[in-house]
């Protein structure tokens, strides 16, 4: 107990509540994501205290994965990816005059779900990381390409163009110093650029300034009527209201903490594969998508639920779970720490610290979002023209503030240019984040790899967890075309 | 052809040059005889990426001009040409890129606070906030409440 309370310092309570309220306005309005605003406010974090820094970042993380529950109820738009389920029973049921309830079930089951992933990540990340203790260069080294494989997920449709944009990324972080030699590279006769280019600055550009650009060319777009309800009133929840969801909310959290774990599937998909879960195994399948609360917890508990789950992979093994942790893995590396299961040995204060601030920041999260929902659905009435014109100047100021650089906002712009231009061809960013991420290990672990086996492959194959991984890399990259394979394969069938 | 190939061909073609370049870059990079055995080398990560950059992007084109052919022969006759996107929507992005890349090389001469009022006048006036009351106090307010964050409770310090 007196470990726990060592980290609920007034610092940290405070960026943690600060965290989950910019959280909840950046889940909350369309356009800005709870990714964009990690990304933001990740500059301002280098100067603080690790702990306290994951504890503004996690509470920007939680709030704004709920966030985007608050206009799918209210306008029938998600704020977010992670709240498109959300809109088949939140919004009826505001209609029919119980927003208020609506939005309570979203809060109650978010933090259910964000608390039961919390769980699982203090009780089994532990041993997750005991076992990874053994890992060596050539582990580390699959582990990494594995991470990477996962572009295969986060491309969608568009593999081989994910492919193009991770190998931009990997080829960013070969700027500067080969990590086992020294040697100069691809400096350009640029002293500035030994260093080699500072990951945040891109993250700024490619999902900060890219969609602010975007949002002023779509300026003069017709944009579709809302259909705004702002009677919040009436929230409250019985108890036999409540004990008719318990299963539902078990059942969501598990799933979303398990797809939490997987890399790169993220909370949008926990949401609809809980949602159709709920639907299947419930006796009034017909009754969802009218208002049925069990819609809402459905999608609402497995979608915060992923914020624990992608922390597992992440602290355990460094593979970042999804976008945002990925953006963490970054925070980890700029703060000097290795993302693995040496900081379970080395550094637990801040693992510990990492536990207690989540735990912390589901349950600010649920007090703001009861006592804060008017407010909130009043946030979302700030046009959106300034809201962009602030974010720029923080994109701006945020990239300055990485190394006290001007190199580094115009790196920013220049990232943010290309983010512009390629998403307008369907090319996909995070693939891109990713290659930045994980680059620098795999290099390093390879030529580390190749050196303790005296130049031979083969240590790729003898060592069985470097093999597993490696598969599972090679699985990954193949699932989607298998995937597409047997679905076409059905869909003649159906359709002879 | 249309718009969005030719688009989508520039694009996999720059990335196909950007791939070259890096690889025939990567063979300018020293090697010290250390280097140069067991782990590979300098050299050697760069050089996979680029020939792996050099091969997507040379499918990727080889792709786009099949599938644009193949649409060609299956599009209905006379069918009508994509609406032209009127430039405006595309003047404001171009400003704001401009102005952004004017207060980089010029912060550092002009101090962060002018630079920055500038700037945000130029945005907010890009995102059609005409009206002066609210233009002059965002442009005012915005960058020095972040000034006093940055500097002050961050201890950052800005040019």
């Amino acid at each position: 107990m007196s470990v726990i309370l060592t980290y609920l310092s007034w610092n940290n309570l405070l960026w943690n509540l600060l965290g989950v309220a910019i959280g909840i306005v950046f889940g909350a309005i369309p356009g800005l994501t709870a990714t964009m605003g990690v990304a933001l406010f990740l500059p301002f974090t280098f100067k603080m205290e690790v702990v306290e820094s994951f504890a503004l970042l996690l509470g920007i993380y939680c709030g704004g994965t709920y966030g985007g529950s608050i206009t799918a109820v209210l306008i029938r738009t998600p704020g977010s990816p992670a709240s498109a389920a959300t809109v088949l029973d939140g919004y009826p049921m505001a209609k029919r005059g119980e927003a208020g309830k609506a939005l309570t079930w979203c809060i109650t089951a978010s933090m259910i779900g964000g608390l039961i992933s919390c769980l699982f990540l203090i009780f089994f990340s532990d041993k997750i990381a005991s076992w990874a203790l053994s890992f060596g260069p050539s582990e580390y080294f699959a582990i990494g390409v594995f991470g990477l494989s996962i572009v295969a997920s986060l491309s969608g449709k568009n593999l081989k163009k994910g492919i193009l944009m991770a190998c931009l990324g990997l080829l960013v972080t070969t700027i500067g110093l080969d990590p086992i030699t020294g040697t100069v590279r691809f400096t350009f006769g640029n002293p500035k650029l030994s260093g080699g280019i500072s990951f945040v600055p891109v993250l700024i550009g490619v999902f900060a300034i890219s969609e602010v650009l975007t949002n002023l060319e779509g300026l003069h777009k017709p944009h579709a009527e809302e259909e705004r309800i702002s009677n919040v009133s009436n929230s409250r929840l019985s108890w036999a209201e409540f004990k008719g969801q318990i299963v539902n909310l078990l059942r969501s959290s598990l799933i979303g903490t398990f797809i939490g774990i997987i890399p790169a599937t993220g909370s949008g998909i926990a949401g609809w594969i809980s949602y159709n879960t709920a639907k299947n195994s419930s006796k009034d399948p017909d009754s969802f998508g009218t208002g049925t609360p069990a819609g809402i917890v459905a999608s609402e508990a497995a979608n915060n639920a992923v914020t624990g789950g992608a922390l597992i992979p992440l602290l355990t093994l460094g593979i970042p779970g999804d976008v945002v942790t990925a953006i963490m893995l970054g925070a980890l590396m700029l703060q000097g720490l290795t993302p693995g299961p040496s900081l379970f040995t080395k550094n637990p204060d801040v693992i510990f610290g990492i536990y207690v601030m989540l735990l912390v920041a589901n349950i600010f999260m649920y007090l703001l979002g009861r006592l804060g929902v008017k407010a909130f659905a009043k946030a979302l009435e700030v046009p959106m023209n300034i809201l962009m014109s602030v974010v720029f100047l923080l994109c701006m100021i945020g990239s300055f503030s990485v190394a006290n650089r001007t190199l580094d906002m115009l790196f920013a712009v220049i990232f943010g240019i290309i983010g512009y231009l390629l998403r307008k061809l369907d090319y996909p960013m995070p693939p891109l984040l990713l290659g930045m991420v994980l680059g620098g290990t795999i290099e390093a672990n390879y030529r580390r790899a190749m050196i303790i086996s005296q130049g031979s492959l083969s240590i790729f194959v003898t060592r069985p967890i470097t093999l597993v991984f490696l598969l599972l890399a090679v699985f990954m990259c193949i699932y989607p075309s298998m995937q597409k394979a047997i679905q076409k394969k059905k869909a003649e069938k159906n359709h002879p | 052809m249309k718009k969005k190939t030719i688009e989508n061909i520039i694009a996999a073609a720059a990335f196909l040059v950007l791939g070259v370049f890096w690889y025939a870059k990567s063979l300018t990079i020293k090697l010290t005889s250390a280097a140069a055995s067991l782990g590979g080398t300098p050299r050697t990560i760069p050089q996979i990426i680029s020939v792996l950059l050099i091969l997507v992007s040379a499918v990727l084109i080889i792709e786009t001009v099949i599938c644009e052919r193949k649409e060609r022969k299956t599009a209905a006759a006379g069918s009508e040409p994509a609406p032209k996107e009127p430039l405006k929507r595309f003047l404001g992005v171009a400003v704001v890129l401009a102005a952004a890349i004017l207060y980089c090389l010029f912060i550092d001469t002009i101090t962060y606070l002018p630079a920055s009022i500038v700037l945000m006048a130029i945005v907010a006036w890009c995102f059609e906030i005409r009206k002066p009351l609210p233009l002059i106090l965002l442009t005012v307010l915005t960058p020095t409440i972040l000034y006093v964050v940055f500097r002050y409770l961050l201890s950052v310090p800005l040019p």
